[in-house]
């Protein structure tokens, strides 16, 4: 095998570990790196930052223990924004460990804000078919509930649960919908945003931004939080800069390093064609 | 004092028929579920009645299947097939079932090994059930293992890490992916890769047909999946149904042509676009 | 009627959506609410029989000491363990959340991260200048890992505004295009479900 061939066949054991590395160094030593926000996320933001205070912020939590260093820090900083504007958040996880994540997430931010649960923030809890009963959610959460909450306390003793029957534009300001999959912002586009007229915003993986491009371009989306880079640039918004903004300095690297790989790659296809 | 945000007239108001029949924004919706539907209805009466009916192009990934067991049967090493993490309810899952029939009875043709891991209980019923048909309708009932009909977890990645470790034990010749794919769809992918496997993946999932496209050899888009039943069996009905299909996607291209041309002229005048509105109606 | 008793239901219900949905009647008599309700119902069966399901497959595997079935054993042992565990618990108690938080999540998180190295693989196999639609695909695919990238931007802002064309515009195109198709296909399988054309998933063929 000449140089050529051999710079278009590197052993993918090289291209992992030198990629390992390439991920590993700036996770363990981060470097700080300035982030310029997209109109996307702004959306996003700015969606939030115009609900009126004591309005009702209904999060779909419907992510899993795989995306959690992407969509975690984006939950993190949107409660964060909510809990600072005194919005009263409603989590509703259609995602079986969607209700354990979120739940971490809110009892860590609302012990910053001092926020109650039951009276500025419940978790409704995931059943099965939780996008089934979505629908039922427009109607009655009571009876899409049962009327309890994730661990079983009852939902019409708790003060935030008082002036919220139904997910509809009347008792709902918004929702935020965090997704990696389906069930997902499409069953929220289906069952509440076009029958009801509930706007939402979105904050999704990397990898399922270019197919929910389209709803935001056409106004169905209020924005779009896109991947690590996109909760990244919602923590600078929020003000306050956690593992996402962390996370830039190896995810920066990381690319650079494929890009290297691939011109590699190319300049060994190319000069072996010309030979 | 927190103010409790409450759209009191939104909550008042109280719904209203439209056209006297229909709920509210699904009037629009309503006319072209049943334009499509009288559409594919048409092309299949015509195929019943044997009527000539526009034929389906080819789709090289769909050719590539057989190709693929070949191959497999050449080298005396098993084929996988994956219908992905779908379940019953969704319709890519359908496109599998109707393409694991043709390749489970290519497979006893053969005496070619086939693997088919699933994830979803229930699709794992009807795949066995398919199979053992299969092999009965190709004259080798003898030949069906009911041990390479695997249901390996519920759990999308432990799935994945069985199926990955099947490639490697197993080493497939012949990876063919057809249905729903979330993340786990590159890790099979470079794994049938790494496994020297030829690969045919399809399916309409818009964030895993990148990787797809990069690590498989032959790749069906979308709907082609859709296809399979009818291009592998060239049943008539089938092709009629797809033909069915085509027109109704011509028909919502030509509305959206319309539709853009009315927002290009300033919706000719008219306070906003009359056909945007009569669609949501 | 093994086979007719499942198409009439399916029609029945088909039917029953379609009225719910569309029909201002239908909506004003919550036929969703109980269609709704049913699927429910069906689908907590559904969980009992996955886990019926798997342990019939693995004990199976320990009873005929196939190929790795020590690792059956585990599986049935964890299952089973975690089940009573949150029976006993419920989901806030401690060691239920600990054994998620840190062994599940973990576990996920890593097998998830396989895909980082995978797709570095993969994308140097896959990008070549093999040909003008190769070259824009490696072109496209630049552009949008630099924009996604802050030092990207130390290049100057022609790459996030190329970024941001590439994904708002033929990203956003080709994406609806994909996407109407895979909606018309699926719709015509409904069709054919419905019409009892395709038969596929009762054990008969198309």
């Amino acid at each position: 095998m000449n140089i050529f061939e051999r710079m278009q066949k590197i052993d993918p054991r090289i291209i992992y570990l030198i990629f390992f590395l390439s991920l590993a160094i700036p996770v363990l030593w981060p470097f700080a790196l300035p982030i310029a926000i997209n109109t996307e996320t702004k959306m996003a933001y700015d969606f939030v930052e115009k609900m009126p205070e004591g309005s009702i912020l209904w999060i779909g939590a419907d992510y899993g223990p795989s995306t959690v260093p992407e969509m975690g820090p984006v939950s993190k900083a949107v409660l964060r924004q909510a809990f600072r504007k005194n919005l009263k958040v409603v989590i509703y996880p259609m995602w079986q460990d969607g209700q354990a994540l979120m739940q971490n997430y809110a009892e860590e931010i609302s012990k910053e804000y001092k926020k109650e649960y039951g009276k500025d923030w419940v978790n409704l809890g995931w059943r099965n078919e939780a996008d089934t009963l979505l629908r039922l959610m427009t109607e009655d959460i009571m009876k899409a509930t049962a009327g309890v909450d994730w661990a079983g306390n009852k939902l019409a003793d708790m003060p935030i649960m008082q002036n919220l029957k139904a997910l509809d534009k009347g008792q709902v300001a918004g929702i935020f919908e965090f997704m990696t999959g389906n069930p997902g912002a499409g069953t929220y586009l289906q069952r509440v945003v076009e029958p009801k007229g509930v706007p939402m915003a979105v904050a999704c993986t990397a990898v399922s931004a270019p197919g929910e491009m389209p709803y935001v371009r056409s106004g169905q989306y209020k924005g779009l939080v896109n991947g690590l880079r996109g909760a990244a640039e919602y923590e600078a918004l929020v003000g306050k800069p956690d593992k996402a903004t962390a996370g830039m300095s190896a995810q920066s690297l990381g690319h650079i390093v494929i890009m290297l790989f691939i011109i590699l790659g190319n300049i060994g296809y190319v000069l072996k064609k010309s030979r | 004092m927190n103010q409790i945000y409450f759209l009191a007239a939104e909550a008042a108001k109280k719904p209203q028929p439209v056209l006297g029949l229909f709920v509210e924004k699904n009037v629009g919706a309503f006319f072209l579920m049943l334009f499509m539907t009288v559409i594919v209805w048409v092309m299949i009466a015509r195929a019943r009645g044997a009527k000539k009916i526009p034929a389906i192009r080819k789709l090289a990934g769909l050719d590539a299947i057989d190709e693929a067991i070949g191959r497999a049967t050449e080298m005396g090493r098993p084929v996988h097939f994956s219908p992905g993490l779908g379940g019953v309810t969704d319709p890519e899952t359908f496109a599998f079932f109707a393409t694991l029939g043709h390749v489970a009875k290519q497979a006893a043709r053969y005496d070619t090994r086939l693997i088919n891991t699933h994830r979803n209980q229930y699709v794992y019923a009807i795949a066995d059930e398919i199979i053992r048909q299969a092999y009965l309708e190709a004259g080798r009932p003898d030949a069906y293992n009911p041990d390479d009909v695997r249901y390996l977890s519920p759990y999308q990645f432990a799935y994945a890490s069985g199926v990955i470790g099947i490639f490697q034990r197993e080493k497939i010749a012949a990876n063919l992916m057809i249905g729903y794919f979330y993340a786990e769809a590159l890790i099979f992918a470079e794994a049938g890769y790494q496994a020297g496997a030829i690969q045919v993946a399809g399916t309409t999932s818009t964030a895993q047909l990148p990787f797809f496209v990069a690590a498989c050899d032959y790749t069906l888009i979308g709907e082609e999946i859709y296809a399979g039943s009818a291009y592998l069996s060239k049943d008539p009905v089938l092709t009629g149904s797809v033909v069915g299909q085509d027109i109704a996607k011509i028909g919502i291209f030509l509305l959206i042509l319309v539709g853009t041309i009315i927002a290009n002229f300033n919706n000719f005048g008219a306070k906003s676009n009359f056909l945007k509105d009569l669609l949501l109606k | 009627m093994r086979k007719e008793v499942p198409m009439i239901i399916t029609v029945l219900s088909a039917l029953a959506v379609i009225f719910g949905k569309y029909f201002f009647l239908g909506d004003q008599s919550k036929i969703l609410t109980y269609t709704d309700k049913y699927f429910n119902i069906s689908g907590a069966f559904a969980m009992l029989i996955g886990l019926i399901s798997l342990t019939m497959v693995h004990t199976t595997n320990i009873r005929r000491r196939k190929e790795g079935w020590y690792n059956s054993i585990v599986l049935l042992v964890v299952m089973y363990g975690y089940l009573i565990l949150g029976l006993i618990e419920g989901n806030k108690g401690t060691a239920f959340r600990w054994i998620y938080n840190n062994a599940f999540v973990n576990l996920d998180a890593t097998m998830f991260s396989l895909l980082a190295f995978y797709i570095a693989s993969a994308a140097y196999r896959a990008f070549r200048v093999r040909s003008w639609e190769a070259t824009m695909l490696l072109v496209a695919a630049f552009l949008v890992m630099l924009g996604n990238i802050p030092p990207g931007e130390f290049l100057g802002s022609w790459v996030a505004d190329s970024k941001n064309w590439i994904m708002r515009i033929p990203n956003t195109a080709a994406m609806r295009a994909i996407n109407i198709g895979a909606y018309v296909g699926a719709f015509a399988v409904a069709m054919r479900i419905l019409l009892g054309i395709e038969r596929a998933h009762m054990g008969g063929r198309s």
